[in-house]
């Protein structure tokens, strides 16, 4: 957090409020322990809330920054300020997510799996959040370009889990259903699908190549000009 | 008047100009899109009992999360450099605030249009169960909603001054919401949540009685909606000015009835809104039910029904035999909280007293109980019709800190603007408590009624139709008038 603070001064409010929203879901999960939706609020909140935050964060990284023009008159290569950047508010959504992932253990909610594969229930969509929305809002140097990426995610991952788990009703479970694959959001919708670690897999994997593709965007210092700022 | 159409007409233009307008308005179509080729290539719905609800809320659910990316540049903009130029000019703070708002909420038309659009051709390739009135209701909790989110929009631009902030608090406003109104399968929005349930989630149109009798609630809702948006807006006013204390307000007057009607409308919602939730409010049960105690072995009822009015006025004799050793001198029937027993009589014609207890009633017996009891009735009055009746889950307790929800039956008996039905095992004239069908070893039941659009299952002359014997489970049906085509299926 202090890291975060030194290090990425013009994103202290953001980060404020991120820390406070997941502290009141923390609450929320603590609450909810005993009832029947407590499984929901933990994975919906490991899954989905903490990465879109981290990837609204993200967004926000280098693109409309208030003092871009200096940071691209400095000596250091904005990819290293981007390297930078990102290892803090990745590490700083890993931290939150596994606070999550311990206090849910910990108050005896249930959520699939155990260990290091229940740890990919965030890690995979944390990634590829953080990635698409770094790298979307590098291509124009628009930060809303990125929010709006984040956002579609969201919304195409929970609008296609039901769709994708209708379009394989009556095929035996034990087979799968190679569909979901293509949801990052997959835990929320078919946990216990075979495909499962397939899918943890890609979205970890497209999250990294994306969050190279960032600081790749990153070096290319004239994209983040343009006309008319929106902040 | 001619800076405030200015101003809107500027906004709207800034809107419709912007990529992210047109990339939003392609992302709310996705669902439409996505429903129709998940049919046409499944041959299913994952909506399959959903599809008498409003068209479009899940657009609807969706373009409230992306409001801020719309509108949250436009008020950012005008504090940074143009806010320098906006201070110079001899602008009032309520006329550009008045002026952005019906800019930007006229620039959000089209795309409501366009979203509308789009689920109705989705649902020329959906099984449905819309009929028009449903999409003259989507079109009303569009405009409700964007109003709301709009003025909420603003307000949070203008306290937080970051795009990025505002969309991260967005966020979270979003999934609170979502959780407090979504995971209930129900027909109408959650009394409890009513005044949180901004795009009406839950809310199903019956094709023949539209809102039905919850209209009550669904119209207080858009009154509380309608006067949270002017209240945020006022807000945004006075934060406005005191935020930039080179402002001032200017013309006090408008300010001051802007205010006023907000409050006013604001306060009246809320208090309508109460009153339609405690008017469908569940009634407790009496303490002690006697639940599977008494055995009907004989029944003569006869009963009158308006269907037009809803009044339902019967009486019957009822002779019961008690299954197991009754302790009390009382015998506890069922009986919907709308009606009244007017009078209760035992065998001899005296008169027995009686209580009202949530959605049962007491009888008070002279002495306890022997092998048979024989009481007249005399009830009178119109269906209550609780909230958990339309399949409301509520919450009961299972064990130390484990709470479950139950979903009870759809009700026994509904009338409602001439069209309704009342069911054996309905709750319209009196019963003990029982876990099975209504059977009595005699039954004779007489039902008479004016309406033209009644059907039986018995033929009904004049008005009238009797049973004997084991009874059927419907009584009677009102059909609505007329046929009416409704999706692919029609109603007679």
């Amino acid at each position: 957090m202090s890291a975060a603070f030194i290090r990425l001064p013009h994103r202290r409010l953001e980060i404020s409020i991120v820390a406070l929203i997941i502290l009141a879901l923390i609450g929320l999960l603590w609450v909810s322990r005993a009832s029947e939706s407590g499984p929901r609020i933990s994975i919906t909140a490991m899954e989905i809330l903490v990465p879109l935050l981290v990837g609204i964060l993200a967004a926000g990284l280098l693109a409309d920054d208030p003092a871009l023009e200096l940071l691209l008159t400095a000596p250091r290569p904005t990819r290293y300020i981007l390297t930078d950047r990102l290892i803090i508010v990745l590490t700083f959504g890993a931290f939150s997510s596994l606070a999550l992932q311990l206090l849910t253990n910990r108050w005896g909610i249930f959520v699939p799996y155990e260990g290091i594969d229940q740890a990919f229930i965030w890690l995979s969509p944390l990634f590829f959040y953080a990635g698409a929305s770094s790298s979307a809002s590098l291509i124009r140097g628009r930060m809303l370009d990125g929010v709006i990426v984040c956002l579609i995610v969201s919304v195409v991952g929970l609008l296609s889990g039901p769709i994708i788990a209708a379009s394989c009703q009556g095929s035996p479970l034990i087979a799968g259903c190679w569909l979901a694959v293509f949801n990052p959001l997959m835990t929320s919708s078919t946990p216990y699908d075979p495909f499962w670690p397939a899918n943890r897999v890609l979205w970890f994997i497209l999250g990294a190549l994306l969050v190279g593709a960032s600081l790749l965007l990153a070096g290319q210092g004239e994209r983040l000009f343009h006309d008319t700022p929106v902040e | 008047m001619t800076k405030f159409w200015s101003i809107a007409m500027i906004e709207a233009r800034q809107l419709w100009r912007g990529r992210s307008f047109w990339i939003v308005q392609v992302v709310l179509i996705l669902p439409a899109i996505l429903f129709a080729v998940g049919f046409i290539f499944n041959n299913s719905t994952i909506y399959e009992g959903g599809r008498a609800g409003i068209p479009g809320q899940v657009s609807l659910f969706i373009y409230f999360l992306l409001m801020p990316i719309l509108v949250s540049p436009a008020i950012t903009r005008d504090l940074g450099k143009p806010g320098e130029l906006l201070w110079s000019s001899p602008l009032e703070p309520l006329t550009h605030l008045a002026g952005t708002f019906c800019g930007l909420w006229l620039g959000l038309l089209p795309g409501i249009f366009l979203q509308i659009g789009a689920w109705w051709l989705a649902d020329l390739f959906l099984p449905n169960f819309l009929s028009d009135l449903a999409w003259l209701y989507s079109l009303l909790i569009y405009l409700v909603t964007i109003t709301v989110a709009l003025s909420l929009s603003i307000l949070l631009a203008m306290m937080l001054r970051r795009t990025l902030l505002v969309l991260i608090t967005w966020v979270a406003l979003w999934v609170i919401t979502f959780f407090m109104i979504t995971g209930i399968d129900t027909h109408i929005p959650a009394p409890s949540s009513s005044l949180f349930n901004i795009v009406f989630s839950n809310l199903q149109i019956s094709p023949s009685l539209g809102l039905g009798p919850f209209r009550d609630l669904i119209f207080s809702m858009i009154v509380w909606f309608a006067g949270v948006s002017l209240f945020i807006l006022c807000l945004a006013l006075f934060l406005s000015l005191i935020t930039e204390h080179r402002k001032s307000i200017g013309n006090s007057r408008a300010a001051i009835v802007f205010s006023a009607a907000a409050i006013l409308l604001l306060a009246a919602g809320f208090m309508i809104n109460r009153r339609a939730v405690s008017a469908h409010a569940m009634l407790p049960s009496p303490f002690d039910i006697q639940q599977e105690m008494w055995q009907v072995d004989t029944n003569l009822m006869k009963v009158n029904v308006d269907a037009d009015t809803g009044d339902v006025e019967g009486r019957s004799l009822m002779i019961l035999k008690p299954l197991q050793q009754i302790g009390t001198n009382q015998v506890v029937l069922q009986l919907n909280p709308g009606f009244e027993l007017q009078a209760v009589q035992d065998e001899t014609g005296h008169a027995l007293e009686v209580k009202r207890e949530g959605d049962g009633v007491v009888i008070e017996l002279p002495e306890l109980p022997g092998e048979s009891l024989t009481i007249q009735l005399t009830w009178w009055g119109k269906l209550y019709l609780p909230v958990q009746a339309f399949a409301h889950r509520w919450r009961y307790y299972y064990a130390p800190d484990v709470y479950r929800n139950a979903v009870p039956q759809p009700p026994g008996a509904l009338l409602y603007n001439g069209i309704g039905y009342l069911l054996r095992d309905g709750d319209w004239y009196p019963w003990p408590w029982i876990a099975g069908p209504r059977q009595a070893q005699i039954n004779q039941v007489t039902i008479q009624t004016d309406a033209e659009n009644s059907l039986s299952s018995v033929p009904l002359e004049s008005g009238e139709a009797s049973w004997e014997g084991e009874m059927p489970p419907v009584f009677l049906a009102f059909h609505p008038p007329g046929d009416e085509a409704v999706g692919e299926g029609k109603i007679y």
